[in-house]
């Protein structure tokens, strides 16, 4: 499983955090692979409605997030900011980016 | 474009809407045919309806703030790191200190960022309705963020690694909430230009929140102008999230990268990212600021802060308002509450980063009369005045006028009143204000094109006042009628 997660956006814009995350699971233990892959099925990454695009009216330093998910059969990308409704997506982002 | 506060226009065919019935007299005894009819006719109106003129005329100007009482209003909810808004309460208005730094910080800095805006604006509140002011902290885990999401701000605890928590700069509460304000005020649409000048604002009165509430209160020479200093790591080279005295120097770290803020139009940023760049060239308007601030003196927030307030209050500033649209209507505003000089100030520091907004052209010259009155019968002066090219004018008393944008300001220097109307050919009208809040009408006319003599200061039974309202002796001419005008 490949995952990569971009972020934008925020109170201020740091050029050297515009890099997205990229993680392949099969270059991780056995158990950071097994607990991503936990994550990802938590948050049913791929049987999400579609969020609407970029922040809602009226919020202001936001970030958004673009994570994209290749399981090795499907890929899927969505786009989602905060404040993030779903904890279980919340959950995979703050993992993501603390890697 | 049109100050529609300000009196419409009037033009020679309203003669008998703007001129008092003395000038009138005036005129139907030394104007020639044409005028002479006009005056008469205009004699013969009700007296009624210039009282209800002058009743409308107090009413357009500068209304004064709604009489109300502050209504400071805290919540503070902690997330736990979740991130449904808005978790749970743990602090409201009056309660102790809970010993969680970021719940108090988030406390004390709503309180500070509230009061900065009452004391100073007397704004009450983000929707100067007394809306309270609702936080969330502890937002995720590792949050590298602060926020307002349309409704309340949120706060991150930071990675602990390069961020400490997003409270423990003041100013990072007060750019949050600023963008509250924002919202209920011009609502500048956050992305590009129009964004970037909404987060400039959140920046620019961010830090004002930082210099009023210090215990001993900074002025512009002593403010850091910075916007979240203390919130990067020792590990992080650099000083805060952005500088407004230095655009791009605020960091130049190896994981970070360099602070890539503009602070000059040259240098400004075109990208898709950060929905346009609104944390990049708002680096431009920000430095702007800070010159201005720092050419006044003092405490920032009085002079400098008050005409990016007016401005971002003025119905004329529109959502998608861009650099240059802020900056004319700083300048216009500059005038109105200040005068010529922090006018040229605010010009001055709009053309240090690259926006020009100058004046236009004076368009007035020669003998005029300015009458003045306070809208109660009796009691007004009359001085003659003389326009010159470089911006003052002479004979009726010392002091600058400008005409920029179908407005007319004549500035006394020696006083505090204040004449802006619009002028149209040979007749000119408006209001008088002075700051101690005395307020009447003023009329200008060219006294060479209605054939008038050099205007005679009136005795008989009026009352003659200074621009205070206050009964001046009148007999040493238009001299002593100047010293009075001021």
């Amino acid at each position: 499983m490949r995952i990569s997660l971009r972020t934008d956006g925020g109170l201020a814009t740091f050029p050297g955090l515009t890099r997205p995350v990229e993680v392949d699971s099969s270059s991780l233990g056995a158990d950071e692979a097994a607990r991503l892959e936990h994550l990802v099925g938590a948050a049913r990454f791929f049987a999400r409605p579609e969020p609407a695009a970029g922040p809602a009216p009226g919020t202001a330093d936001a970030m958004t997030y673009t994570l994209t998910v290749d399981d090795g059969t499907r890929t899927r990308t969505l786009t989602v900011s905060d404040p993030l409704e779903d904890d279980d997506l919340a959950a995979l982002i703050s993992h993501l980016r603390a890697l | 474009m049109t100050d529609h506060s300000m009196p419409s226009m009037p033009s020679m065919h309203s003669i008998h809407c703007i001129l008092p019935p003395h000038m009138l007299e005036h005129i139907a005894r030394t104007g020639d045919d044409t005028q002479r009819e006009r005056a008469l006719q205009a004699l013969a109106t009700d007296n009624t309806q210039r009282s209800r003129r002058i009743t409308r005329s107090f009413t357009t100007v500068a209304p004064a703030m709604p009489v109300t009482t502050p209504h400071k209003q805290r919540h503070v909810h902690d997330l736990n790191h979740g991130t449904n808004l808005p978790g749970t309460l743990v602090r409201s208005e009056g309660q102790a200190a809970t010993g969680d730094a970021e719940v108090d910080e988030a406390y004390d800095g709503a309180g500070a960022t509230f009061d900065m805006f009452w004391a100073a604006y007397s704004r009450n509140s983000i929707d100067n309705a007394g809306m309270p002011l609702i936080s969330s902290a502890h937002y995720s885990t590792q949050y590298n963020n602060a926020f307002w999401n349309g409704a309340q701000m949120t706060y991150g605890d930071g990675d602990g690694v390069y961020f400490n928590r997003f409270t423990a700069s003041v100013d990072v509460i007060g750019h949050e909430m600023t963008h509250g304000i924002t919202a209920y005020q011009a609502n500048l649409e956050y992305h590009d230009q129009p964004g970037a000048l909404n987060e400039s604002i959140s920046d620019v009165f961010g830090s004002l929140v930082k210099q009023f509430s210090r215990s001993t209160k900074q002025t512009a020479a002593q403010a850091d102008w910075l916007i979240g200093q203390g919130l990067f790591t020792s590990k992080v080279n650099g000083v805060a999230l952005r500088s407004m005295k230095a655009p791009g120097t605020a960091y130049d770290d190896q994981h970070l990268g360099k602070d890539p803020q503009p602070a000059h139009m040259n240098n400004f940023v075109h990208t898709t990212s950060d929905n346009g760049g609104v944390h990049i060239n708002s680096g431009i308007p920000n430095h702007a600021f800070y010159l201005l601030a720092t050419a006044l003196g003092g405490y920032a927030w009085e002079k400098a802060g008050r005409i990016w307030y007016v401005t971002l209050c003025d119905p004329r500033l529109a959502p998608t308002a861009r650099f240059q649209d802020f900056a004319n209507l700083t300048v216009a505003n500059a005038a109105t509450l200040f005068g010529p000089a922090v006018q040229q100030a605010t010009i001055d520091a709009w053309a240090a980063v690259g926006i020009s907004s100058s004046l236009q052209p004076p368009k007035i010259s020669g003998q005029w009369a300015l009458h003045y009155d306070w809208g109660v019968t009796g009691r007004f002066n009359q001085v003659p005045i003389t326009f010159n090219a470089d911006g003052t004018f002479t004979g009726g008393g010392n002091g600058q006028w400008q005409q920029k944008d179908g407005t007319l300001m004549l500035h006394w220097n020696t006083g505090p009143a204040i004449y802006s109307g619009s002028l149209d050919g040979d007749i000119g009208s408006g209001a008088m204000t002075t700051f101690a809040g005395s307020d009447g009408s003023w009329y200008l006319y060219r006294q060479g094109n209605v054939g008038l003599v050099p205007p005679t200061l009136e005795e008989e039974t009026t009352q003659h006042l200074d621009a205070m309202g206050n009964p001046v002796t009148v007999g040493a001419g238009a001299a002593g009628a100047a010293g009075a005008a001021g």
